[in-house]
């Protein structure tokens, strides 16, 4: 999932990361509206907001949404860099960490609203903030590494483009066309983990409260978890199979074929000698 | 090395906007303590049938309304800074806990038995506050409460 850079992914490469980061993102994006009445991964409600807010004159509230807005583009930002300048180095290192970061934020979301948030204003503020951050490292990691074609925060352009491959099936050459049928096959994925992680998250809420950011840290552990195991065992497939093939000589003789036609020639040379002698 | 000089001067002067955004105004938590008396109460929202300019409530409306809310019949809000809510109708007294979420714009009631209310704060000024019932995220409620502050 992981692993793969661009072009180089396979359509169920994509589809397996979009399921379980869309999952991941309906589940942070409901949990932020029960709790705290604000979305945290679709960032085109909050620029309608943030214009109401300008219309109106709340410079507060323009400062917070703002504030927000920045945030998601940040963690984009900071995903695709470290993915960039890292991914020579160590791919899945470059590919992971945005992912750890977003547990890391996630999880300080979870346990500070679990133990210590006092539902002030400035808390929901920080949280939110925090949120819209994760969210974005997540969709900017997904968004890079898959060429732009996974986005799993939100699901306008989903919805369009799926519009789209819809009613480009309506023609034979559409239909059979893999490719669209292949992105249409991931589009839905996205967009089916996104509701279900919604939903699941809606009923999560009223049983466990913040532990619900938990759970979304748990989906984004099996996303790094996964590429690990992979990498490891087929460390261990090609350690396994070096240690159990068959030692062949592979040493070829070092046939020089100069050295032995001069020493033929001087051989043939000598003995031509002694003839005459 | 420019590039970087480039984007962090960027970045921070982002941040100093937002910050100077926010330092121009005062946060709603802080506005809205102090005494907040009912001045009116409208629909913006009307069980309409041909009549759109009718703002009174039709029984149904009401029916629904009283369903989930408990606060309306107080005719002074006192909000104070522990976050404590004083709603006062006439010789009676409640005290009930008020929060501020979203990004200032829900007013959150809560009562000693775990009920709790949502309301938008549409507007909140140095002397006006109006609050709407239905705390449709994204939606204006179908009731607006309107305050003037004492």
């Amino acid at each position: 999932m992981l692993r793969k850079f661009s072009n180089s992914r396979t359509l169920e490469d994509n589809i397996k990361l979009g399921a379980l980061t869309a999952f991941s993102g309906g589940m942070v994006n409901v949990a932020s509206l029960l709790i705290f009445f604000s979305f945290s991964s679709n960032v085109t409600g909050h620029y309608a907001i943030l214009a109401s807010e300008i219309v109106k004159g709340n410079l507060y509230q323009t400062g917070i949404v703002f504030a927000w807005i920045f945030l998601f583009f940040f963690g984009s930002f900071l995903s695709n860099l470290i993915v960039i300048h890292l991914s020579k180095t160590n791919a899945y290192l470059a590919h992971s960490l945005p992912l750890i970061l977003e547990i890391i934020c996630l999880m300080s979301v979870g346990v500070y609203g679990q133990f210590l948030y006092m539902e002030t204003l400035f808390e929901t503020e920080i949280m939110l903030g925090i949120m819209l951050f994760a969210m974005g490292l997540q969709n900017g990691l997904t968004a890079s590494i898959s060429n732009f074609a996974v986005k799993t925060t939100h699901l306008t352009g989903t919805t369009t483009d799926l519009g789209i491959l819809f009613s480009m099936f309506t023609k034979k050459e559409y239909r059979e066309n893999k490719e669209l049928k292949g992105k249409a096959k991931l589009l839905s994925v996205i967009a089916s983990a996104y509701l279900g992680g919604a939903i699941i998250a809606g009923f999560l809420y009223f049983h466990s409260g913040f532990q619900v950011f938990y759970i979304v840290s748990i989906f984004l552990t099996i996303v790094i978890s996964y590429d690990l195991y992979k990498i490891r065992f087929s460390r261990y497939l090609a350690f396994k199979r070096k240690n159990n093939s068959i030692k062949v000589n592979t040493n070829k003789a070092n046939l020089k074929p100069s050295i032995n036609l001069n020493s033929f020639t001087q051989n043939k040379q000598k003995h031509m000698q002694e003839e005459t002698v | 090395m420019k590039i970087i000089t480039t984007y962090t001067t960027v970045f921070l002067v982002i941040v100093a906007t937002i910050i100077t955004l926010m330092s121009f105004s005062q946060s709603p938590e802080k506005k809205i303590i102090g005494q907040w008396n009912e001045l009116s109460w409208e629909y913006e929202r009307v069980n309409k049938v041909g009549d759109t300019n009718n703002k009174e409530i039709t029984d149904d409306v009401k029916k629904i309304i009283g369903q989930h809310l408990l606060i309306h019949e107080a005719e002074t809000w006192q909000f104070l800074s522990n976050g404590k809510l004083l709603l006062k109708a006439g010789s009676t007294e409640r005290l009930v806990d008020w929060k501020i979420k979203g990004r200032g714009n829900i007013l959150q009631l809560k009562y000693d038995d775990n009920v709790i209310e949502n309301y938008n704060l549409t507007e909140l000024g140095s002397n006006t506050m109006i609050l709407n019932f239905d705390s449709e995220i994204q939606a204006r409620g179908i009731a607006k409460l309107t305050f003037e502050k004492s």
